[in-house]
């Protein structure tokens, strides 16, 4: 019955109205970790599948992933135990000597829509701070964004650093950025490599044992 | 305004869209981060809110004033080859800092290096366009924190035309490109008068001109030295979707950055450099040979226009990955419809797959290309003597069109296009020579064209300050 119009809702991207969405089936009685899964969780993958089959593109995507979140977020008091738990967590960052960002911040928003808990430590970044913020986040998963052929050796750098600070090993690390390539990655010791943001989220998942 | 023949916008739209930059200006602003900087606009007539420069309407119309004034020029080469750029004329220059080349012998992608770079520069001094070559390649053998002055110097040591030099946004190597400007400029001064080349400089979008950049056109644009502003939105994403209002918020980006260049230095002249372009908004990766590319250039050279500054924009620009009809398309209609609104500056050449690699067979080819635009854009000539009355009534009267002397007299001056590289017969004799497609017959001329050129050394004295100012650069900036 309703949770159909609430998957509608995430699907249609309907922020206004979201909330009060949520409360009037928390006012019917609905178990709220019904109303995430079956609600806002299955809306999301509804987006996912029209993704895929061609209809939406990253604008709609992202809406959708905004409206989700504001739902989970308003349904978080409801929820007990883990079962908002987060799909895992993720340091993203474009690294030493560059600037571009726009690719980065794709890869966050995608990412944050996919339901990770995504820590952005912005760009040109250097490497001690990757480092720093790892061992701070202790995050499950470590993306690193260059655009510039000049700055992708810094890449390097920071898998080096994290193997010498004993950090390797509790990470995975995906590369991306428009001049790097699944080679780069496979020479310098990356976990993996995407040529999109919706790839990213591939990734993730995929490191996530999803 | 320029010789446009297209308007893909009417002269309202013009005014509307400038009207909409006016109004980003005066509520938006720009976001400076310089202190010193704002404090200068400030006694300009700017307000300031937080770190926004806000910028009203008659100090806009200041700073186009003065752009106006800059709207001649001509460059010449250190041997000597001279463009004129006025708001009737249209060039081109290659695309640059392209992150990877196509090999010539093996045909596979990979990094360039510094021979790539020189050869590239070669190529193009035995090309007829483009009329600039720009750093095409990033050398993957240079150390990045020089890279780009090591891609001037070796523009201006290899270049045989004058140099449209890469985008900086480093002050620690604007210092050094600054140098290397006045000691070639210095050492011709007797026989060259005129400016050698130009920089671009990118502000951010949406309206952002963070320190660094303020920093680096404190270098570039202190020192005189032509700069083109890449104002380089990504529609939908770091600007509006729409054409209409990426097309404002560039004029904005534009008029926003010639007002700071106004208080640093108004005497510098600057170019109107749009590079609104798209993605594809399935993957967000952006790709260039959407006919947006070309819409927008074509625009952003009526609003150009419109301001009094000349207009450098997208070109032979292309999302294709290999020589194939679809490279063909992209390049010819993101050339050919900026070209018709009367685009001061044509980009692209050299380029494929959305500017992330070089090829020497596109330089060829896009010459080529280029070169039937021109035809277009030199148009049709109407006279009693074109319109060729006589010779039709001598026709009538029985004598021979094809040997008429007005035949032959036209032929000679360049009413019918001789294609250079393109294949102009039929097919038998396409078979007859090889049955060859446009890439190879490309890739023949490469060759022959880069052995053609002849290096012209450097003066003793240049090449001793040149190699003076390498050092100091590496010894400054590479740690
Ligand atoms: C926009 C742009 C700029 C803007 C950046 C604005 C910003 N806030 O980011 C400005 C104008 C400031 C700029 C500056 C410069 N740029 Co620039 N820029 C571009 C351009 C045109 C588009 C990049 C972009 O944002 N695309 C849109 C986003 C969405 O795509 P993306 O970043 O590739 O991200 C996608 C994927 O790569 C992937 N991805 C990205 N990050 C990650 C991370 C992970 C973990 C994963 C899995 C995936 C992933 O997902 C995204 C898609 O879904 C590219 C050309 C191009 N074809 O890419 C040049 C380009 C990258 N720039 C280039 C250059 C040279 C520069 C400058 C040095 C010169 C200049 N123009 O001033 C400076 C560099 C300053 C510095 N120190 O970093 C060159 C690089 C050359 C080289 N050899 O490497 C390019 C290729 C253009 C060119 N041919 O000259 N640039």
């Amino acid at each position: 019955m309703g949770l159909e119009q609430l998957v509608a809702c995430v699907v249609e991207a309907d922020m206004d109205n979201v909330e009060d969405m949520i409360k009037k089936e928390l006012d019917a009685g609905t178990d709220p970790a019904v109303i995430l899964k079956d609600g806002l969780i299955n809306g999301m993958d509804v987006v996912g599948e029209q993704f895929e089959s061609g209809d939406f593109f990253l604008p709609e995507m992202l809406a959708a992933a905004l409206t989700m979140k504001a739902g989970v977020e308003y349904l978080k008091s409801h929820l007990v135990g883990d079962s908002n738990e987060s799909a895992g967590t993720v340091i993203v960052g474009t690294v030493e000597g560059d600037i571009h960002d726009i690719g980065k911040n794709l890869v966050t928003m995608m990412l944050e829509g996919a339901g990770f808990e995504v820590y952005d430590v912005g760009i040109d970044v250097a490497t001690e701070d990757f480092v720093k913020a790892v061992k701070e986040k202790n995050p499950q998963i470590l993306g690193l964004s260059s655009l510039l052929t000049n700055t992708m050796p810094s890449i390097k750098t920071v898998i080096a650093a994290l193997k010498e600070a004993g950090l390797r090993e509790q990470v995975k690390i995906m590369i991306g950025g428009a001049p790097v390539t699944q080679e780069f990655a496979d020479d310098v010791g990356a976990d993996g490599y995407a040529s999109d943001a919706a790839g990213a989220v591939a990734l993730a998942r995929g490191f996530m044992g999803n | 305004m320029a010789r446009s023949i297209l308007k893909v916008l009417s002269d309202e739209e013009v005014q509307r869209i400038h009207e909409t930059s006016l109004k980003i200006l005066q509520e938006f602003g720009a976001k400076i981060d310089d202190e010193d900087l704002r404090n200068d606009l400030v006694d300009l007539g700017c307000s300031v809110e937080g770190d926004r420069v806000k910028i009203p309407a008659d100090v806009v119309e200041k700073v186009v004033e003065n752009v106006k004034k800059h709207n001649h020029l001509t460059f010449t080469s250190r041997t000597g080859y001279t463009v004129e750029m006025n708001p009737d004329t249209t060039v081109t220059h290659t695309a640059g800092g392209l992150p990877d080349i196509i090999d010539l012998e093996t045909g596979a992608k990979r990094r360039p290096l510094t021979e790539d770079f020189i050869a590239s520069m070669r190529l193009i001094n035995q090309l007829e366009y483009p009329e600039f070559p720009c750093a095409l390649v990033y050398p993957d053998d240079v150390p990045s924190q020089i890279n780009q002055v090591k891609q001037v110097e070796l523009m201006f040591r290899y270049s045989k035309k004058p140099i449209y030099s890469p985008g900086i946004s480093s002050p620690g190597e604007a210092k050094f490109i600054a140098s290397l400007f006045k000691a070639f400029e210095e050492s011709y001064k007797d026989e060259i008068k005129n400016p050698m080349g130009n920089v671009c400089i990118s502000p951010e979008s949406p309206l952002h001109i963070p320190q660094v950049i303020t920093d680096t056109m404190k270098e570039i644009i202190s020192a005189g030295i032509a700069t083109s502003i890449l104002s380089a939105p990504v529609g939908g994403m770091t600007g509006p979707l729409t054409l209409a209002g990426g097309l404002a918020q560039v004029n904005a980006e534009m008029i926003a950055f010639a007002t700071v260049c106004y208080v640093i230095n108004p005497e510098t002249p600057l170019f109107y450099g749009s590079r609104l372009f798209y993605a594809n908004m399935k993957t967000g990766c952006t790709i260039m040979g959407l006919p947006e590319t070309g819409l927008a250039s074509a625009a952003a050279a009526q609003m150009a226009a419109y301001n009094g500054f000349l207009s450098d924009v997208f070109g032979l620009c292309n999302t294709s990955c290999t020589y194939d009809v679809q490279s063909g398309y992209e390049k010819a209609i993101n050339g050919l419809v900026p070209a018709l609104a009367g685009a001061s500056w044509i980009s692209g050449f050299g380029s494929m797959a959305s500017l992330m690699v070089a090829s020497y067979e596109a330089l060829v080819i896009d010459s080529e290309i280029f070169s039937l635009m021109k035809r277009v854009l030199d148009g049709i000539t109407v006279n009693d003597d074109t319109l060729g009355l006589d010779v039709l009534h001598s026709a009538i009267e029985g004598s021979m069109i094809l040997a008429h002397p007005h035949t032959i007299k036209h032929l000679r001056s360049g009413e019918l296009f001789k294609p250079d590289l393109g294949f102009n017969s039929v097919w038998s004799d396409w078979v007859k020579d090889g049955s060859k497609d446009i890439q190879t017959v490309a890739r023949e001329r490469v060759r022959e064209l880069i052995e053609k050129d002849e290096i012209v050394p450097l003066p003793d004295d240049l090449e001793k300050e040149v190699n003076e100012i390498m050092a100091e650069a590496t010894k400054e900036l590479v740690k």
